[in-house]
């Protein structure tokens, strides 16, 4: 009986997000079986439209991961989006500014870049939480903007490209694209790489000894200190983890869609990841399906406008509602069985 | 002089949004939660200030209107964290979202509008002119011809002092923010206190939202807000919740925020301006938290 | 005291208030009575000025203004300077109460309740937090409020107090009242023996603590000072041994810091002075980590939030920092297999009940979660072991057990510090005794040669020269 009640209360938010969402529809006057089918078809109907979801997938498979690292710690990381940002532009810059001869050495490069600068920038705020106990969430929230605001100024001054209205960078070498999976779709390597990541979080969360202390101070710190586990150490390589993870999904999401970094390179990656680490509870198998399910609701939200004239915003709307009801507790009930 | 005082004239200008959200975002904090949920509050302000103000040819009903809409969006926020236990950073997020998708979406399905309105028959706020303060040296060009909203929010800073520590109602929610146990102890009703004070912040947020809409150019855009609701958080944190501290961050921000954009249109990089509300409050949590590690017994 | 603050419901008998019979259902009904309660955790807003904590609830009001309601401070502070001049004494109203010192801030929660005008005043162990000169002036503060019509209750452990202030003094024990005396009715050390109980036995042990002869003793504590969360001096140059085959028994009454010194040996606490060495090696800077990876085992008094980890599963508890000591994590990859033969050994080693391993430790009753903790720690095999109130809330057949394997543990060499409420479960197990009072090492015993009476005056303050 609890069993049912808890998974009823995990899906909770999805299913009043998509009640709310019907509601918005049928407030305009649309039928929500025939859009909410229309995504279904869009979002998973064909090869082209499976690989344009896996592909919309991507970045989250990694900031979910990486929101869901520091979360399962119990640190409030909210910074992914920065790292995100931070790392494509790293991996973009190694990608043009760098000759090299052979493709898998240039991305290897590139990767190790989005992996240390998205490292390094979660270092300060990890710091500050470990040892002088600085609420994390106002400082990651802050560093979100201050990256933002480095990236800009990057990509306007020295990083621009000759020529270019836009901000943008110049186009990487060939030499550092990642390879498309499934012409003409957008479908990169990264998704593969994402898929990797998942599964080596799995094997973090089940198998290694830093997952299993990990898990445990995000549980009880007292307790964790307590019997001796370092938990500041923990703590702090937990951040820079979920830093080098999200900034080797912003690596890999220059790399193989974008080609370069351009302004707007994240329409809140890190938000949507954050979304599903929640939602899932931090497993890796919840993430992957939430990754898959958002994928295909941005990928089908903007195909849809070729057929319907719902905006695209009905998605926020679906995304805002799942984040809101999230965290709430409708049951309480005890926990008998231990799991993830 | 002429560029200091138009960028001073202009900064003040620039203040009045940051600063109503932020007294808002303070009372709430000091009623126990962070409102990280400021930036939807005020998209939503400054949305409903327009369509209001266009249809009934009121700025007055215009931003009665907003405020009223953003405090029932600030109740709505506060239930889930009081009476649901919601998280209410998460919360304030999903807030932020949720209300960019609805008001995104209303903006093209009613409006055909894929992100900016201007309506016909909006009425802006006016400028209120006092011929004795006008002539001031530099007091007149800070003051003059400036809107209501601008007048009100410098008035809700200086009046929050009061209202905050001179009256039951703010010793209470105070209290209540403080300390659960002992506000429960004494019979007061905590979530209520909670409530109230979101409902607080809602209603200014929201005539934060309208000064952007209706108080300069009439116009509405989703990108409108551009991080003012987080610019105000940053303000209240580093006013460390006192209001004439965080009024007077607030008018270096806005000040900030007039040079940026004086930057911008001479070309040369804001970003370094920009960035600097959020370095110092990582700056001041810094230190408030070396503090508060120097005096503690734990080894370590 | 909490059902008489209305926080909580007797399951029989009756509460008769001016000859009324009354239930008191919250505390504000309580408080409407006339009782009012100063706590040991001060109900303060740290951030108000003494005056705001003063009024808070009970605002005078200048004018409603809006619902707002405008607090009329300067007839707050009329009513304050009343009152504490009527008691002679001198506040600055106006400091914040987070900047005022402990005294200060336990005389502002007695004036609160003078403030609302109660009749009975109850003090839950106010000394706790006080200095000798401090203590004084709070009794004549006492016996001014007494004089002037109020009854107050005092409730303390400290035997002299009591003696010095009361006029009428009962002593409970296990919930039930042992003795009801009037001022100078009995000596202090009958006292003290009605406190303490007589029926206690010290129970002789069967088998006999191998003493290993190293060149330093196990544990050297000199000269231990620290401070309690309330920043008042809890350890004021604490000095003892403890070798291997040794259990070092701390008899102390709460509160007179018995939980700090065990906090400053597991690495929990800051030492102001003095040095801790282990073998030798000066340990008092290490942290908790380190001081396990260097052999120092520790039982916490407190199971709920630092012994267990009730949300997850006892397989998980039992693993939990110590994968060093059985190797089950070369290159940082769990040794699934050996990490569950050594769950089910630990767990069938201490007799703990249990479906399966993966359940959850909240499921577990008192004893056999006792039973997990002391499972987990001992089976590390450390040098030294601290212990913290190792059978609270276990029922007989655990207390036993887990006796025994402290015994066990003795006899194999390692060196015991024991701490606990249970004056005939130190007596048991300890080899020595120590008794602390208020910080200060009063006397160092062998069990076997003393009497409890006398351990118990001593831990009540009575000097050891001055004991029948």
């Amino acid at each position: 009986m609890n069993r049912s009640k808890s998974i009823f209360q995990d899906f909770l938010p999805i299913i009043i997000s998509f009640g709310v969402g019907a509601v918005v529809l049928i407030f305009v006057g649309e039928s929500p079986l025939e859009i909410y089918s229309l995504m279904l078809s869009e979002g998973f109907g064909s090869t082209r439209r499976i690989a344009a979801t896996l592909s919309s997938a991507t970045p989250l498979i990694f900031t979910a991961v990486a929101t869901a690292v520091s979360f399962r710690s119990g640190v409030f990381n909210i910074g992914i989006e920065g790292a995100f940002i931070l790392g494509g532009l790293a991996g973009a810059f190694v990608g043009f500014s760098m000759e090299m001869s052979h493709i898998f050495i240039h991305i290897f490069f590139c990767l190790l870049a989005g992996i240390l600068v998205g490292g390094v920038w979660l270092y300060l705020p990890a710091w500050l939480r470990a040892n002088w106990k600085v609420d994390e969430v106002v400082t990651t929230l802050m560093l979100n903007f201050i990256a933002v605001a480095i990236a800009t100024g990057l990509v306007n001054g020295p990083l621009l490209a000759k020529g270019a209205g836009n901000n943008m960078t110049p186009m990487i070498h060939e030499s550092a694209e990642l390879l498309k999976l499934l012409p003409p779709s957008t479908l990169h390597a990264g998704f593969l790489i994402g898929l990797f990541i998942l599964i080596l979080y799995g094997f973090f969360c089940s198998n290694s000894l830093f997952g299993f202390e990990n898990k445990m101070v995000g549980l009880n710190e007292f307790f964790s200190k307590t019997v001796g586990i370092n938990t500041k150490k923990i703590i702090i390589s937990s951040m820079l983890l979920s830093g080098a993870i999200g900034g080797l999904g912003g690596s890999c999401h220059a790399l193989g869609v974008l080609h370069r970094y351009v302004e707007g390179f994240s329409p809140g990656y890190g938000w949507t990841g954050m979304a599903i680490a929640l939602i899932s509870k931090n497993s890796a198998i919840g993430i992957l399906i939430g990754s898959i399910l958002f994928g295909a609701l941005a990928s089908a939200g903007t195909t849809i406008q070729l057929f319907s004239d719902i905006p695209l915003d009905l998605i926020d709307v679906l995304q805002g509602t799942v984040m809101l009801l999230a965290t709430i507790t409708v049951f309480k009930f005890k926990k008998d069985n231990a799991d993830r | 002089m002429q560029i200091v005082e138009y960028i001073l004239a202009s900064g003040v200008l620039l203040t009045t949004p940051i600063l109503l959200a932020a007294m808002g975002g303070l009372f709430n904090r000091l009623g126990g939660i962070v409102n990280i949920g400021l930036e939807g509050k005020m998209l939503l302000g400054a949305i409903v200030a327009l369509l209001v103000s266009a249809n009934t040819n009121s700025w007055l009903l215009g931003i009665l209107a907003a405020a009223f809409a953003s405090s029932l969006a600030g109740l709505l926020f506060s239930i889930l964290i009081t009476r649901l236990n919601a998280n209410m950073i998460i919360v304030g997020f999903g807030l932020n979202i949720f209300i960019a998708g609805l008001v995104g979406f209303y903006l093209k399905w009613f409006h055909g509008s894929s992100g900016t309105l201007k309506l016909e028959n909006t009425v802006l706020l006016p400028k209120i002119s006092i011929p004795f303060i006008n002539d001031l040296p530099i007091l007149g060009t800070l003051f003059s011809n400036k809107d209501p909203l601008t007048w009100i929010s410098w008035l809700i800073a200086l009046s929050m002092p009061w209202i905050i520590f001179k009256t039951r109602l703010g010793m209470r929610v105070r209290c209540a923010g403080s300390d659960e146990h002992v506000a429960r102890a004494i019979g007061l009703n905590v979530k209520t206190l909670m409530d109230f004070s979101s409902s607080v912040a809602g209603f200014f947020a929201g005539l934060a939202g309208a000064h952007l809409s209706i108080g300069m150019l009439g116009l509405f855009s989703m990108g409108l807000i551009s991080g003012r609701g987080f610019i105000a958080l940053a303000a209240f944190y580093f006013g460390r919740n006192m209001p004439i501290r965080t009024s007077l961050v607030c008018l270096v921000f806005g000040i900030l925020d007039s040079m940026q954009i004086r930057l911008q249109g001479l070309g040369l990089p804001s970003e370094p301006v920009q960035a600097i509300p959020w370095i110092t409050v990582i700056g001041i949590l810094s230190f408030m938290g070396w503090r508060e590690h120097r005096n503690s017994q734990e080894l370590g | 005291m909490k059902i008489f603050q209305g926080l909580e419901q007797p399951d029989a008998g009756k509460i008769i208030i001016n000859d009324q019979p009354c239930s008191l259902q919250t505390p504000s009904v309580a408080m409407k009575h006339g009782i009012g309660m100063v706590h040991q955790e001060f109900m303060l807003i740290p951030e108000f000025s003494l005056l705001e904590n003063l009024i808070l609830g009970n605002e005078p009001i200048a004018t409603k203004a809006l619902g707002l309601g405008v607090v009329n401070f300067e007839n707050a502070l009329e009513q304050a300077h009343k009152l504490s001049d009527f008691l002679d004494i001198k506040l600055d109203w106006e400091t914040p109460t987070i900047k005022a010192p402990v005294h200060i801030r336990q005389i502002l929660e007695i004036l609160k309740l003078l403030y609302k005008d109660v009749d009975v005043l109850i003090l839950d162990e106010p000394t706790a937090v006080l200095a000798p000169s401090q203590v004084d002036d709070l009794f004549k503060l006492l016996r001014k409020i007494n004089d002037d019509g109020k009854t107050i209750v005092f409730i303390s452990h400290k035997l002299h107090e009591v003696v010095e202030l009361a006029h009428k003094i009962t002593v409970l024990r296990k919930g039930k009242v042992v003795s009801e005396s009037l001022k100078d009715e009995l000596e202090v050390h009958e006292l003290a023996t009605r406190i303490i109980g007589e029926e206690i036995e010290p129970v002789k042990k069967t088998s006999t603590n191998i003493e290993i002869k190293t060149e330093f003793p196990r544990l050297k504590v000199s000269q231990l000072s620290a401070r309690s969360d309330k920043g008042t001096e809890a350890l004021e140059g604490i000095d003892f041994e403890v070798s291997p085959g040794e259990v070092l028994g701390v008899a102390a009454v709460a509160g007179n810091g018995q939980e700090e010194l065990i906090e400053c040996l597991a690495g929990l606490r800051k030492i102001t002075a003095g040095s801790i060495k282990l073998d030798g090696k000066e340990i008092s800077e290490f942290s908790v980590s380190e001081r396990r990876n260097i052999g120092i085992g520790y039982i916490s008094p407190d199971r709920a939030h630092e012994g267990l980890c009730l949300e997850t599963s006892l397989k998980e508890n039992i693993l939990a920092g110590q994968h060093k000591i059985h190797r089950l994590a070369p290159l940082g990859l769990i040794n699934k297999k050996n990490a569950n033969e050594l769950v089910e050994k630990k767990l069938h080693e201490f007799e703990i009940v249990h479906d399966s391993m993966n359940q959850n430790a909240r499921s577990l009753s008192g004893g056999n979660q006792q039973k997990l903790v002391v499972s987990r720690e001992l089976s590390a095999q450390p040098k030294m072991m601290i212990i913290s109130q190792p059978t609270r809330g276990v029922d007989i057949s655990g207390r036993n057990f887990i006796h025994q394997k402290i015994l066990d543990y003795s006899n194999n060499g390692g060196a015991v510090i024991l701490a606990s409420e249970e004056l005939d479960e130190l007596l048991f197990l300890s080899t020595k005794i120590a008794v602390v009072f208020r910080g200060i090492v009063m006397a160092i015993r062998d069990p076997s040669a003393i009497d409890i009476g006398q351990i118990g005056q001593m831990m009540l303050g009575v000097k050891s020269s001055s004991i029948a």
